[in-house]
């Protein structure tokens, strides 16, 4: 199953997939890549759960490059936003389980791209916590491989 | 030995270790992990230090104090006080005992590599145990003499190599070191003014040691020592030796090249050697964290050689195999407290522990930690 399957075989997103990178609205110039005809969708997670899971700490985005699936939350990165994001996380991964997307869990990765200055030094505590949890240090530009 | 706890002994109020197949000493500046790993050495191998001193001509003329000033240096000599206590496993440890020794084993257990290390080269050649003054601690003039007895007794037949050395050290690791800290440089044994000196061969030009960088002196003595610690032949250890001690390995290193000595590590203990360090440097408690993360996370072995950015081969693939399925790691902090110095226990290392002792490894990144979070706060609140 790739990343599209998955997503029309998953009901709360089936109509929230949007070609590229557009799910990312103005956030979508923080993703770069040397291929981008290999961009197969992207979903605006956030939105698109809105209504389903109104006070839940929802992620932001899931797409899918060179059938590796990156899910982005966009946050700013301060030390006091460290156990936010890993809520956030914590909130995508148990969404996830329920979804066809689960099936893709070896291809995942989950990135943090900073709103604005990145204020977590990688030496400190908060860059471990941050590294066991499974998110990527945050970065301003994502780059996909 | 698998457990060595005390109560007061010189400026260590109690302390209480559990050793791993890897143990790391963290802790500020005086804090008594000097004073520790040599009454380690003390309680493994005090019939092998009394029979070395006396062959060497010293007598503390039966003065337990003087012992201890022979033993751990000058104005040391007051250290063991009538409250201390030193318990090994089960055993209470007497001092008073091991001054007169029985007629039971002398060989050696323990290899300290003292964090003294770069004063061991004199004119370029490792001085014997008797060059040093009365109060030197006793583990730098042992360390000394060993390295004395590898270059004068077991490189005669290396034609004059020092670095690299063929039949001790597996090719693979010498490639690393000679990558990250001698830059293809070679070390050598001249004879060429009529006296033996280390120099630093870089084709055209022969350096003397006292103009190596800094990295480069301290570098030669550890390698001279891990050198010790790989007999040529088959053999992977010195029969005898089934400890390491290695003071702030780190010392005067680039942290590539502290990269490329915490491998050479881990192939000691893959040889079989316990390893304990001291050590300020966070990148050792980095891979101490990485190693016991992998292996709860049942990752592959391969995991850990891209961490050193190792070549996924036979021979490293071997030791990552063992270091993450079969060793055992602990972490200790000497605390300076209101009642003195006590050790604590931070082997989780967990970035999350509500302790900070745990999850800023014993201080070594409270102030990257504190950095972060001032940082955050000026920056964030401005935007």
């Amino acid at each position: 199953m790739n990343f599209l399957d998955a997503v029309h075989n998953t009901p709360d997103i089936t109509n929230c997939l949007q070609a590229g990178l557009k799910a990312l609205g103005r956030y979508s110039t923080r993703i770069t890549t040397s291929q981008p005809s290999l961009l197969e969708g992207s979903v605006d997670l956030d939105n698109c759960l809105k209504a389903k899971y109104q006070n839940a700490p929802r992620w932001d985005y899931a797409l899918s490059h060179k059938s590796s699936v990156y899910y982005i939350e966009v946050h700013p990165a301060s030390t006091s936003q460290v156990k936010v994001v890993i809520a956030k996380l914590n909130w995508l991964k148990g969404w996830l389980r329920h979804t066809a997307l689960v099936n893709l869990k070896g291809q995942s990765s989950y990135h943090w791209i900073s709103t604005d200055k990145v204020t977590i030094s990688k030496r400190s505590k908060y860059s471990r916590i941050l590294a066991k949890s499974g998110v990527k240090y945050p970065v301003r530009v994502l780059h996909l491989g | 030995m698998e457990r060595i706890s005390l109560t007061s002994l010189g400026q260590l109020t109690k302390v209480d270790i559990n050793f791993g197949d890897i143990t790391v000493l963290v802790g500020p500046q005086a804090s008594g992990k000097s004073i520790f790993l040599q009454l380690v050495k003390l309680v493994l191998d005090h019939n092998h230090i009394i029979e070395t001193l006396q062959r060497y001509g010293f007598d503390w003329m039966a003065e337990p104090d003087n012992f201890l000033t022979l033993y751990f240096g000058t104005g040391m000599g007051g250290i063991w006080n009538q409250d201390t206590q030193v318990q090994v496993d089960n055993t209470q440890f007497n001092f008073q005992n091991i001054l007169s020794p029985q007629s039971t084993s002398q060989t050696e257990s323990l290899f300290l590599i003292p964090a003294q290390r770069v004063m061991v080269l004199r004119n370029s050649w490792p001085r014997p145990f008797t060059d040093y003054e009365t109060g030197d601690p006793y583990v730098v003039k042992l360390f000394s003499e060993h390295l004395r007895q590898l270059m004068e007794v077991e490189f005669t037949s290396s034609k004059g190599a020092i670095f690299p050395q063929v039949g001790r050290m597996d090719k693979n690791l010498q490639e690393i070191i000679e990558r990250s800290i001698f830059d293809k440089a070679k070390v050598r044994l001249d004879t060429s003014g009529m006296r033996k000196r280390i120099i630093l061969d870089i084709g055209e030009h022969q350096l003397p040691f006292m103009i190596w960088s800094a990295g480069q002196r301290e570098f030669i003595p550890l390698l001279l020592g891990i050198y010790w610690l790989m007999p040529p032949s088959e053999r992977a250890k010195r029969e005898n030796i089934h400890w390491v001690v290695v003071e702030e390995p780190e010392m005067g290193l680039h942290p590539q090249a502290i990269s490329t000595l915490l491998v050479t590590c881990l192939e000691l203990v893959h040889r079989g050697y316990k390893l304990v360090i001291s050590t300020h440097s966070p990148q050792i408690l980095e891979m101490i964290w990485a190693i016991q993360t992998l292996a709860q996370t049942q990752a592959t072995p391969t995991k850990l050689l891209e961490i050193f950015d190792l070549p996924k081969n036979e021979f490293f693939s071997a030791i990552a195999d063992n270091i993450l399925h079969h060793k055992s790691f602990k972490t200790y902090y000497f605390a300076h407290q209101e009642k003195g110095i006590l050790t604590e226990d931070i082997s989780t290392l967990d970035p999350e522990s509500l302790n900070e002792a745990i999850s800023d490894w014993g201080g070594l990144t409270t102030f990257s930690t504190k950095v972060s979070e001032i940082i955050s706060e000026a920056i964030w609140t401005q935007l």
